[in-house]
């Protein structure tokens, strides 16, 4: 995969997000103002064609204002070819009517609005859109806010669409391939900045996962379309309503536990109605809705198949194996497999379920109480933590991997003046920690002092 | 040191708020029943929750290792760094980014990114890295100036593929570099060999041990006839003594006057400073001497000054130079209190050799006064040798410029 080739990616996947949202305003505009009469993909191939037009003036060189010129003049010439393609087709090249068209487009813009004028307007910011393009260095970031920018768009265009009851055709397939486009764009161009899986080895892999990835994204936001339904969206309010009216019925139930200011024994209150609940609503809420059920078993299918395609995908890509191994250029990289570990961390799995199981027994067992810890060693943890305490509020914590000899070398390190302390200290509490050691009494005495003196060093300075 | 971790969403869509908004849109728009927005929206969340379940277990799993070959060398040497980066669980990482903090000077070749510690860059190291794969990177780094580095901690940095949701940990792997000071032979520096010992003469054998004869030479007129020989001379026929080696010839403590030194400006001569203290060490330590070494600065990683009283093993010829690579610009305290605290722990007999640059008025009565009471002692003054205050009395040599190196072209370790 070269450069050009990646960078040419880049172009494609802008003028897609661009194109899936000029698709969707055009259609809407063509629906609205043009009664269908316009074809769009004709005038939206005035995008690549502005693209490639102005990349090729940017590469003359000539100041700028004579590019923009020539450009635009290009634009006019494409604005007239649309217009007599699209609108004038049965007539004669040499007959100017179609010349004449936009001018008189313009001058009854006040009474209608005729296609010329919309070809006009929508030619003139496809133009500029193209012109953009040729002179923008696409990366990551430009992908990122192309994409947002076109989103939002996009959902203002289907808003006013809904408004308006405009059916816009094929716009489904309009948002999945806008999505699917700003989503490969975005992936590469961010591969594309660093020295990632686009340069380096399994790159068939990689672009596997990334198809992967975009199909789920695409699977899961259509779930979410089929999930999300009114339907739901009512029963969820009724829950939310059933659980809002027993919290009513809770609290009323409080207030009436206090008495009453006057209480007047002579008459009664009138018993409180209690609104009776039909055995057919509490059985609707644990009914899955038929839409959902549709909707899940869809999903349930796509997810197979994108499994099977996954799998024939791994199969297909190990008989390349030895292709993308010689293809690889990991820029001083070594690369290796962790062998065993997968095997390792299955087993420690497997192996920490079947503690927890039997932790579970134990709880139903009597706890076998550990025996009282002596005094004396009871005194020497308790330094140590103190130490520990002490440490740590200066910012020497101690991990959970070190051991007690490494957390003293790092101590050591801070606080060369303290050695002896600390080490007569971790020592002492090593020896009754793990093993059958009982120091004396003027051992822990002695044990007191180091405490006392390591404590006056200024640990809190040393950072 | 925790590991911290920090997480920053690209473009204001996939931000906390951003997404609320997507989801109040969503729910609005299913209320209405307006499907296809639905299925915008759906969309965005679905790329956003699944960017984030992602980004969320990147780095679970990842553990990053750094391997030196030596972490002392001297100028001009180098280390070989290896960097390592293992993901051992079955999500991929699409990228990873390995930054490790070094010394700007250790890699003069590489190009690093700017970091915010004056003087350090971050070595940046990207990879792609599949379920149960390490990689590993090899760099050399050299040591070019004297110094006690710290290289780290590293950053690592990934994400989704799609690099919405980079999140970040800082990994508290600190290493410690020590590069020593230059060490010239002695002669180079300016000083005659074994002059150090002040008004001693080269080779005169002060001390001997006579229980180790190390060798027979021919009888002089000047020799005991307590040291004859006398098997070997009748071997030889001819008169022969005992040659016994030589105990400790000296006791020597050298001084090194940090606030003597200009900041900034001075910063060469500084550096030639401590290579005089660490090229006398070494040659008397190399002559079987006592050395010890002390100085008025703070240590760049205790804070404390340098107190290493004299001895004549190797290690303590290491504790010195180690020492010396540590030694920063800051004085402790002012050499007049230093040397009030460090006097009495010197051994009687003590030559003192000091090392300075600008001697202040106060560190040239002391000199003044120790001269009278007495004391061997040596001056090496290093840098402009206009300013420098000769006393007669005291032994008082200057230490050529740097560039005098160069043109001596030669030893130089």
């Amino acid at each position: 995969m070269n450069q050009v080739w990646r960078k040419g990616i880049l172009y494609v996947a802008a003028t897609g997000i661009e194109g899936c949202w000029l698709y969707a305003l055009m259609a809407l505009l063509n629906k609205g103002v043009a009664d269908e009469q316009l074809s769009i993909s004709g005038i939206l191939l005035l995008y690549p064609v502005s693209f490639g037009l102005n990349k090729m003036l940017r590469k003359l060189r000539w100041p700028g204002f004579c590019l923009r010129i020539i450009s635009w003049l290009l634009w006019v010439a494409g604005v007239l070819l649309i217009v007599k393609i699209q609108l004038f087709g049965g007539l004669a090249w040499a007959d100017t009517t179609w010349l004449l068209a936009i001018p008189r487009a313009i001058a009854g813009v006040i009474y209608t609005f005729k296609p010329a004028l919309l070809i006009l307007l929508s030619a003139a910011v496809i133009w500029w859109l193209g012109r953009r393009l040729a002179y923008l260095r696409v990366s990551f970031a430009t992908l990122v806010g192309e994409f947002q920018f076109g989103l939002f768009i996009l959902v203002i265009i289907l808003f006013i669409a809904a408004q308006l009851k405009v059916d816009l055709a094929h716009s489904v397939y309009l948002i999945a391939a806008f999505f699917l486009v700003s989503l490969l764009g975005i992936s590469i161009a961010h591969a594309l900045e660093g020295t990632s899986w686009l340069s380096g080895l399994y790159r068939g892999h990689w672009s596997g996962l990334l198809l992967l990835s975009i199909g789920l994204v695409l699977i899961l936001g259509f779930l979410i379309s089929l999930v999300v339904t009114p339907d739901l969206l009512h029963l969820l309010l009724a829950g939310l309503k059933w659980i809002w009216g027993l919290i009513v019925k809770a609290i009323a139930f409080l207030i009436s536990l206090f008495p009453e200011p006057k209480p007047e024994l002579a008459e009664l209150p009138p018993p409180i109605p209690v609104p009776e609940i039909g055995p057919s609503q509490e059985f609707k809420l644990w009914t899955m809705p038929e839409v959902l059920r549709n909707g899940l078993r869809l999903g349930w299918t796509v997810l197979m198949a994108s499994l099977l395609v996954f799998a024939m995908w791994r199969i297909s890509s190990q008989i390349f194996k030895w292709l993308r191994r010689r293809l690889a250029s990991p820029a001083g990289a070594e690369y290796e497999p962790l062998r065993g570990a997968f095997r390792a961390d299955f087993l420690s799995l497997l192996k920490s379920l079947l503690f927890k199981l039997l932790g579970l027994r134990r709880l139903f067992q009597p706890k076998a109480r550990a025996g009282p810890l002596l005094p004396e060693i009871v005194s020497v943890r308790q330094i140590y933590r103190q130490l520990l305490r002490w440490a740590s509020a200066a910012g020497i914590t101690r991990h959970v991997s070190q051991t007690p000899h490494e957390y003293l070398y790092e101590l050591v390190g801070k606080l060369p003046e303290a050695e002896g302390d600390l080490d007569l200290i971790t020592q002492q509490y090593v020896r009754t920690r793990y093993g059958a050691w009982l120091p004396t009494e003027d051992e822990i005495h002695q044990l007191r002092q180091s405490w006392y003196h390591v404590k006056q060093c200024p640990l809190g300075d040393r950072r | 040191m925790e590991e911290r971790f920090s997480s920053q969403p690209v473009g204001y869509l996939f931000g906390r708020f951003g997404l609320l908004l997507v989801l109040a849109g969503l729910l609005l728009a299913a209320w209405y029943g307006q499907l296809v927005i639905v299925i915008v929206l759906g969309l965005v969340l679905s790329a956003a929750g699944i960017s984030k379940f992602w980004s969320r277990y990147s780095l679970v799993g990842v553990s990053c290792e750094r391997w030196l070959s030596e972490r002392r060398v001297f100028p001009g040497e180098y280390i070989e760094l290896r960097l390592r980066l293992a993901n051992r669980k079955l999500l991929p990482l699409p990228w990873i980014q390995l930054d490790d903090e070094i010394p700007v000077n250790f890699t003069p070749e590489v190009s690093l990114a700017p970091s915010s510690k004056p003087g350090f860059g971050f070595l940046s190291k990207t990879a792609a890295l599949l379920w149960y794969t390490r990689v590993s990177w090899k760099q050399r780094l050299y040591g070019n100036r004297r110094g006690y580095y710290a290289l780290g901690p590293i950053v690592l940095t990934s994400g989704d593929i799609f690099g919405f949701y980079p999140r970040s940990v800082i990994q508290p792997l600190v290493d410690h570099v020590i590069v020593y000071p230059r060490i010239f032979p002695i002669a180079q520096l300016g000083i005659p060999p074994l002059y150090p010992i002040g008004e001693a003469t080269a080779e005169l054998r002060i001390f001997e041990d006579p229980i180790r004869v190390i060798g027979v030479r021919d009888y002089s007129p000047h020799d005991s006839r307590r040291r004859i020989h006398w098997k070997a001379s009748a071997r030889h026929q001819s008169l022969q003594v005992k040659v016994f080696e030589p105990t400790t010839l000296l006791n020597v403590a050298i001084f090194l006057v940090i606030d003597s030194f200009k900041v900034g400006s001075g910063e060469e001569d500084f550096e030639l400073g401590i290579s005089t203290a660490a090229s006398a060490a070494n040659h008397l330590i190399e002559r079987r001497s006592s050395v010890g070494l002390f100085a008025n600065s703070r240590l760049a990683d205790s804070g404390q000054p340098v107190e290493i009283l004299p001895g004549s093993s190797t290690g303590q010829l290491v504790e010195m130079l180690e020492s010396l690579a540590k030694v920063t610009h800051e004085a402790s305290v002012p050499f007049e209190k230093f040397w009030q605290a460090e006097q009495a722990r010197l051994p009687w007999g003590t030559t003192l050799v000091f090392i300075l640059s600008t001697p202040l008025p106060s560190l040239t009565d002391l000199l003044v006064s120790l001269k009278e009471s007495r004391h061997r002692l040596m001056v090496l003054q290093v840098g402009d040798q206009a300013e420098r205050g000769i006393e007669p009395a005291i032994a008082w040599h200057n230490i050529r410029a740097p560039g005098d190196f160069v043109k001596a072209g030669g030893e130089t370790r």
